[in-house]
């Protein structure tokens, strides 16, 4: 199990990061890509001045296609994985719309859901739905014949198989794809925030190249990989609690 | 009383139907305690499920108390090898389950909970998960599961296989407590000639896949105290040890082609 990096860790990373930034500013010479300082010093301008509105905008975008990917994906893959019957059909159709880049269908989505918060919650959503459909399902596959075995033994249904096994036994491969999908989920957030808002990091740093304002769009990123980092935390947090037994 | 008649039971496997019982018969009355031995893939396991309810009968029939074998007959509890605990549950969590899945109340469960820990030595370890405890404690645990639903049939397959042999000895005097007893019919699965002899007050012997009752060896010292250092427990252990060896090498009952059906061919 991944754990969360200790404070020290983040600050050594930083650090090195800053180092590693500094010589290829020095070495690059370029107004593109200015050195760390202007751009933590326009990082702590920006605070107190709407990066916070930003930040917390984009952290609620991403949260709330993560949840509703979630809410349909894992039950979906879960009882795929559990009726190979049903799987069997319904397969064929994942695998040929897996691979489509979900960022193609962009203006289908906004037809039908306008181009406001909606359609960028929509799409996001639907590549991280992709994503933990196919663990789920995977999971729910490789749960041990014993376990589910020795359970029913005790006289449970499918809805109490469910809950006690199947689900439970496939939380760490959740996580994990969550993990994965958080990622896709902040690049993708980027792009869509590049139209049709005032507000989000991506409006931010788009904003902040508009004028030319390296320093700013510098800031922007680090504001981004700082909620990065904070929505790691969170689900590292929440998985220690869910899935305590592989702490112990 | 387990009352079992002519049971065959055929998988349908990717190569064609597999014949795991032939025709296997035997009744085993209330509070007894039986011991089943066979070679590997002889279909025990089959034998089991068919028991706990997990397998239908592909002809044949199996009756408990005078009733057919129901999926969800509540008075049954299945015991196995491995994997029986769930990981992600705590040893009192696991011990409860059997409770929570038929709607105990959680006063009552909790109760009978501790009651059955205590009784295993596991209380102090009730907070520990299954990965936690030596493979001797889990096979604990998962006793102690079956016996909060207080069974009158415990069923278990190849329960201690995997424990080095003081574990092993130290758990077979703990399950013969709880049968001793009373009111629990036990029917075991071993791949142990000693463990068979010195739990079965009847002994199957099964030949070779498909499975039948080959040999019984009754063995009604079984389950007494101190029993396990008695020269009549080692004579019965040589008795077994020929049967079983007379069992496995060859078909028992009719021969004729049986072999053929088991073998698989054109489903
Ligand atoms: N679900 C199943 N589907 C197909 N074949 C099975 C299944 N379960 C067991 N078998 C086969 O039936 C035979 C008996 O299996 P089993 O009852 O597990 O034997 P044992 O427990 O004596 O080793 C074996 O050949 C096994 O491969
Ligand atoms: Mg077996």
């Amino acid at each position: 199990m991944m754990r969360s990096p200790g404070p020290w860790g983040v600050v050594g990373a930083a650090a090195a990061l800053l180092v590693f930034w500094h010589l290829a500013a020095v070495a690059a010479h370029s107004p593109a890509l200015p050195p760390p300082w202007p751009a933590l010093a326009a990082f702590w301008q920006s605070l107190g001045r709407g990066m916070e509105r930003h930040v917390a905008v984009s952290a609620a975008r991403v949260l709330a296609s993560l949840a509703w990917a979630a809410a349909l994906a894992v039950p979906a893959g879960l009882v795929l994985g559990r009726y190979p019957a049903l799987d069997r059909w319904v397969a064929p159709l994942i695998y040929l719309t897996y691979p489509i880049p979900k960022v193609a269908f962009l203006f289908l989505v906004i037809h039908f859901l306008g181009i406001y918060n909606l359609a960028k919650i929509f799409l996001i959503g639907l590549i991280v739905f992709f994503q933990l459909l196919v663990t789920a399902r995977d999971a729910a596959r490789s749960v041990p014949r014993e376990l589910l075995l020795s359970v029913r033994s005790l006289g449970a249904g499918e809805t109490q198989l469910f809950r006690h096994v199947v689900f439970p036994a496939a939380l760490p491969a959740l996580f994990t794809a969550a993990r994965i999908g958080l990622g896709t989920a902040i690049a993708v957030l980027f792009l869509t925030e590049t139209f049709a808002t005032d507000a989000g990091i991506g409006y931010f740093l788009v904003d902040a190249y508009s004028r030319f304002d390296y320093a700013a769009l510098f800031a922007g990123i680090m504001a981004m990989s700082l909620m990065g980092l904070v929505l790691y935390v969170l689900l590292d947090g929440l998985e220690g609690r869910v899935c305590r037994w592989r702490r112990a | 009383m387990v009352e079992v008649r002519q049971l065959e039971v055929t998988y349908s496997g990717p190569q064609g139907p597999v014949r795991a019982l032939a025709g296997v018969d035997f009744t085993l009355p209330d509070g007894e305690s039986c011991a089943i031995i066979g070679p590997s893939g002889c279909g025990k396991t089959t034998l089991l499920s068919v028991l706990a309810g997990l397998v239908a009968p592909t002809a044949g029939r199996a009756m408990i108390r005078g009733q057919p074998v129901a999926a969800r007959r509540p008075e049954t509890a299945l015991i196995l090898q491995d994997y029986g605990l769930l990981p992600w549950k705590t040893v009192e969590h696991n011990a409860e389950l059997g409770l929570l899945i038929r709607g105990v109340g959680a006063a009552e469960r909790r109760r009978r909970v501790e009651e059955v820990l205590r009784e295993l030595g596991l209380w102090e370890f009730r907070r520990h998960y299954p990965h936690q405890l030596s493979g001797g404690m889990r096979q604990r645990v998962a006793i102690a599961r079956a016996l909060t639903l207080g069974p009158d049939l415990l069923l278990m397959d190849e329960p201690f296989s995997s424990l080095d042999a003081l574990t092993r000895e130290s758990l077979q005097e703990t399950l013969l407590d709880v049968w001793r007893r009373g009111g629990t019919t036990l029917v075991l699965v071993t791949h142990s000639i000693e463990e068979a002899a010195l739990v079965g007050r009847t002994v199957l012997v099964l030949s070779e896949r498909p499975g039948r009752v080959a040999h019984r060896l009754e063995n009604p010292s079984a389950g007494r105290v101190e029993y396990r250092a008695s020269p009549h427990y080692h004579r019965q252990c040589v008795r077994l040890r020929r049967l079983l060896a007379d069992g496995a090498g060859r078909q028992a009952g009719p021969q004729r082609s049986r072999r053929a059906a088991g073998g698989g061919g054109a489903p």
